[in-house]
């Protein structure tokens, strides 16, 4: 089959400025799209290398047919006007899309095997966490269209902005929080080991970045908004990265554990499901309470050996993320998409 | 009697009161509130809570205590105080205005000006009320709007000198630098001691007059102001003490904001034995450390330590350096000479614009350790101005900023051979204006001649009047000039290694400056400097000992004229080597790091 043709569509969004995580992670879905379709947003070619994608900030319009697949996320409207085969994202639960869509997509493999096989049992409640209730329509197919990493991403040791950061958080150990935190994603088990850990650690300095809703220790450093084009280089000042989500880990995806071991940044985090999909059984920074997070912390902070070991396992582990690689992995589910529905027509 | 010990006392009466009648409300809460600026705030909070038993919708008790939890970094739980108590009181001005700041703490502006608004609705004459909208406003960048609440700010409380100070901030942070500086210099006639009030006047100077201007305006307004003179009575201090030899030296670098010329220095001394480096940096917040500043430093040390907890800046690491480093000599390094431990020893680096402002002149140059220069001629200018031989413990040096050399070594272009290069063109004092005027003659002589600009252009700059004139001639000049198809705009990049590929000349028009690296960094590169003999630094002649081996000139033809010539004479690769063999001797980062290291040990 030549390149198939995708229209794709996220909200009312007429292009894709880098501001905020949905249209982050929809530009990276596309990038890895692209590596073996025509991606078309709101219309336009979506150039994976041009600056703003190639895209401008033209009006909507739906269009009648000439694409192989139309992909819509949150606009239910634009979505019942486009012809078939047509897919959605899994999140939010919607019953009319979920029984109408021929494909959903999830971004991990966890969570599309909780929604094949969902009951009254499976996933437990605290996994449900208000996205799901106890049912859910029975979905066409689902495809796990898994996540990828930013190029920009990667080790920059050397930049200057990765010097102007590590000189603004202080230049000894730092740790670093990226991101919202509300009451459920809360880092409560790292904050749980920080006394200990600020006793035991020569110049540590744990930095938050992002909006904070809840209350938080006060010995943390709060830096200033990140601009996305600044954060390959924030997260590279950083020598470690702290990462807290509640049970709806087991599931849903998470950009932040990719952006940060793409950068070579080791990622401290609680041990879930989907989380062990991303990282794998054996990832050596998987703490489920403040005691193991301090030791493993201390052992990172104080063993230099041990933390190149880590930083290497990680790097490693990165490869798996890039467009290329995950796009071999999508590329026969869209295409089994595409070409059923056409046998079916 | 300190602050403090006043505190103290009144909590001793209070005490008193309370045991002789504890069921009145009002002793509890001013009981709370002493203990809440003590920083003692779990017995604050224990005492709102026993005002709030005896009156529990009191607005002042609730409130407080709202501020008790926020000061104890529970912030959501004091809204949330707030948020009740607004239940009960839909309609009160100064429920609305702390719940729009603490919104505003919570970083949620839109919300936040929300609350100000109603607050504002309700009472337009309350002056804190209007302060508080406007500084949301002007975070939002709501221009007009918050330009006019201001100057209705402006009547409402004209003798107070903190509202006013406000005034004149938001009027800069809105982008009017003319009204800030005629504000600012009002304030500063009848407050001429005030910290606060100098450094908005600096700040709204630098913004709006031209370069070539600033310095006489400083130089009359410091005629008539006595704050430098107040900060001119130096004290008598011993030499530093020596460190241990037994541990590593403890070193400090501390910048305001810009690391620009830091990362070979850092990196380097990191790398070294013989220290432990840790950086700081101050940000907006040195601002409101300065206003700690008196002209005792005996007090202003007990006061450091007295506010430790609250104070806005990271005492523990300056109270953990052996030597503290400070690059840039601005506000920060004024704070450093009041409130850094005597025992430490302290160094400043000064480039070119903090030697044409007022900041050295408020520097108590007697607590300073070693003053580097990144250039004889600032060095020269300064001690003439300072006469800081006078100092005895104060030891003077000149180190040019460093860069790594090998990387710029890359093979040149084949078009380079006629093109020009400046990095950084938007701003008149650069004067990209006079590197087109040299390109119109060299296109005279020969329509091969180019002239590449690397950089951000005006767009999305705030620009002065002066500075919106100067961008408007340059673009007029292209045209009038048919210099289009002769000038390339290139993005700004941080790459400026192989952007230097595609330059054989590297200009210098600049009115002034300290060492203007990118023509170092050219030089690395191979590319030949072309510098104007910078007219600021005329009599101490700055550009010629800076580099003395570069093509100088004062006018465009004569600049023209050396480049044609150079040009000409077949000889660029050769001339290209030399050029980059002495980068190599004068600005690599090793020979920066030993001097400074020199220093650190001395």
């Amino acid at each position: 089959m030549s390149r198939p043709k995708i229209y794709t569509l996220l909200g009312t969004q007429t292009h894709l400025p880098p501001r905020g995580g949905d249209l982050i992670n929809e530009a990276r879905f596309f990038r890895t799209l692209s590596e073996f379709a025509d991606v078309y947003y709101n219309g336009q070619l979506f150039q994976p290398d041009q600056v703003d994608f190639g895209l401008k900030d033209i009006p909507i319009k739906v269009p009648g047919s000439g694409y192989d697949l139309y992909y819509v996320r949150a606009n239910k409207d634009i979505y019942r006007q486009l012809p078939r085969p047509k897919a959605c994202l899994a999140l939010p639960y919607d019953e009319e899309l979920y029984a109408d869509a021929d494909a959903l997509f999830t971004t991990t493999g966890t969570w599309r095997d909780m929604l094949i096989n969902f009951s009254q049992e499976h996933p437990p409640k605290s996994w449900r966490k208000g996205w799901y209730g106890d049912s859910i329509a029975r979905p066409k197919s689902v495809i796990n269209i898994a996540q990828s990493a930013d190029p920009s991403f990667k080790p920059y040791p050397d930049h200057f902005e990765t010097f102007r950061y590590r000189a603004k958080f202080g230049y000894g150990f730092v740790v670093g929080y990226f991101g919202r935190i509300a009451a459920d994603t809360v880092p409560r088990t790292y904050f749980g080991a920080l006394p200990k850990l600020s006793r035991t650690i020569d110049h540590l300095t744990t930095i938050v970045a992002g909006n904070i809703t809840v209350d938080i220790p006060r010995n943390i450093r709060l830096v200033d908004r990140i601009d996305y084009s600044k954060m390959p280089y924030a997260l590279n000042a950083c020598d470690l990265v702290l990462y807290d989500c509640g049970d709806d880990g087991h599931w849903a995806g998470s950009g932040k554990v990719i952006d940060a071991i793409s950068c070579g940044v080791p990622i401290v985090l609680p041990r879930k499901d989907a989380r062990i999909e991303q990282l794998g059984e054996d990832y050596p920074l998987f703490c489920d309470d403040s005691k193991e997070l301090e030791e493993k912390v201390v052992k990172f902070a104080c063993d230099t050996e041990y933390r190149a070991e880590v930083r290497e396992k990680v790097l490693a582990l990165s490869d798996s993320f890039r467009p290329r690689v995950v796009a071999k992995q999508l590329e026969r589910p869209i295409y089994d998409l595409i070409q059923g529905f056409k046998n079916n027509d | 009697m300190s602050g403090q010990d006043k505190l103290q006392e009144a909590k001793r009466i209070y005490h008193q009161a309370l045991e002789l009648d504890s069921t009145y409300y009002r002793l509890h809460s001013f009981l709370a509130m002493i203990y809440h600026r003590l920083a003692d705030y779990e017995n604050a909070q224990k005492y709102w809570n026993k005002a709030l038993s005896l009156r529990p919708k009191d607005i002042g008790t609730n409130l407080g205590l709202a501020e008790t939890l926020a000061a104890t970094g529970k912030l959501i739980e004091g809204i949330q105080k707030i948020d009740d108590l607004q239940q009960v009181y839909p309609k009160r001005g100064e429920i609305l205005a702390r719940r729009a700041l603490f919104t505003e703490r919570a970083q949620d502006l839109s919300l936040s000006a929300e609350y100000w608004r109603q607050a504002h609705g309700l009472e337009s004459e309350n002056s804190e009320f209007a302060l508080g909208f406007a500084r949301v406003l002007i975070k939002l960048g709501h221009r007009e709007e918050g330009r006019k609440i201001l100057q209705n700010v402006k009547i409402l409380k004209p003798d107070h000198l903190l509202t006013q100070i406000e005034v004149g901030n938001g009027l800069l942070s809105l982008n009017y630098p003319n009204e800030a500086v005629e504000h600012f210099q009002n304030l500063a006639r009848s407050h001429e001691q005030s910290v606060p009030v100098l450094n908005g006047l600096i700040r709204s100077v630098d913004s709006a007059r031209p370069i070539s201007e600033v310095l006489d305006w400083w130089k009359e307004f410091l005629d008539w102001n006595t704050l430098a003179k107040t900060y001119q009575s130096p004290p008598e201090r011993g030499p530093t003490p020596k460190i241990p030899a037994e541990r590593k030296t403890r070193l400090l670098i501390v910048s305001y904001q810009n690391w620009n010329f830091m990362q070979e220095i850092v990196e380097g001394l990191a790398a070294d034995e013989q220290y432990e480096v840790r950086t700081l940096e101050f940000g907006r917040e040195i601002v409101t450390a300065l206003e700690y500043l008196k002209a005792n430093p005996a007090e202003n040390e007990d006061r450091l330590n007295k506010h430790k907890n609250d104070f806005p800046l990271d005492v523990e690491l300056l109270e953990w350096a052996d030597v503290v480093f400070c690059e840039w000599c601005v506000h920060g390094m004024v704070w450093l000479t009041r409130h850094l431990p005597s025992r430490t020893k302290l160094i400043c680096r000064l480039h070119s614009f903090e030697a044409y402002g007022p900041w050295p002149l408020l520097v108590d140059w007697s607590r300073v350790d070693h003053l580097t220069f990144v250039a004889d001629h600032i060095r020269e200018y300064l001690d003439e101005s300072l006469n800081l031989s006078q100092f005895k413990n104060l030891t003077l040096s000149t180190i040019t900023p460093a860069h790594p050399v090998e990387d710029f070594t890359l093979e040149k272009h084949q078009d380079a051979a006629k093109a020009l290069g400046m990095m950084g063109y938007n701003n008149s004092n650069k004067n990209p204006l006079l590197a087109l005027r040299i390109l119109k003659k060299l296109t005279e002589a020969d329509p091969e001649w180019k002239l590449r600009l690397v950089g951000h252009d005006w767009s999305g700059k705030a620009l002065t009047e002066s500075e919106e004139k100067y961008r408007d001639e340059f673009y007029q000049f292209i045209e009038e000039h048919q210099l289009t198809a002769h000038v390339i705009f290139d993005d700004w990049t941080y790459d400026v290694q192989h952007w230097l590929q595609n330059v054989r000349f590297m200009i210098s028009a600049s009115t002034r400056e300290g060492t203007h690296e990118a023509i170092a960094q050219g030089m690395s590169s191979g590319a030949i400097p072309v510098v104007r003999k910078w007219p600021l630094s005329l009599r101490w002649k700055g550009a010629e000992r800076r580099y003395p081996t570069a093509l100088l000139f004062d006018t465009p033809d004569e600049a023209a004229q050396q480049i044609l010539q150079i040009s000409n004479e077949g000889s660029l690769s050769e001339k290209s080597a030399q050029f980059t063999e002495e980068a190599k001797q004068r600005f690599t980062p090793e020979i920066v790091v030993n001097q400074i290291s020199g220093i650190i040990s001395e």
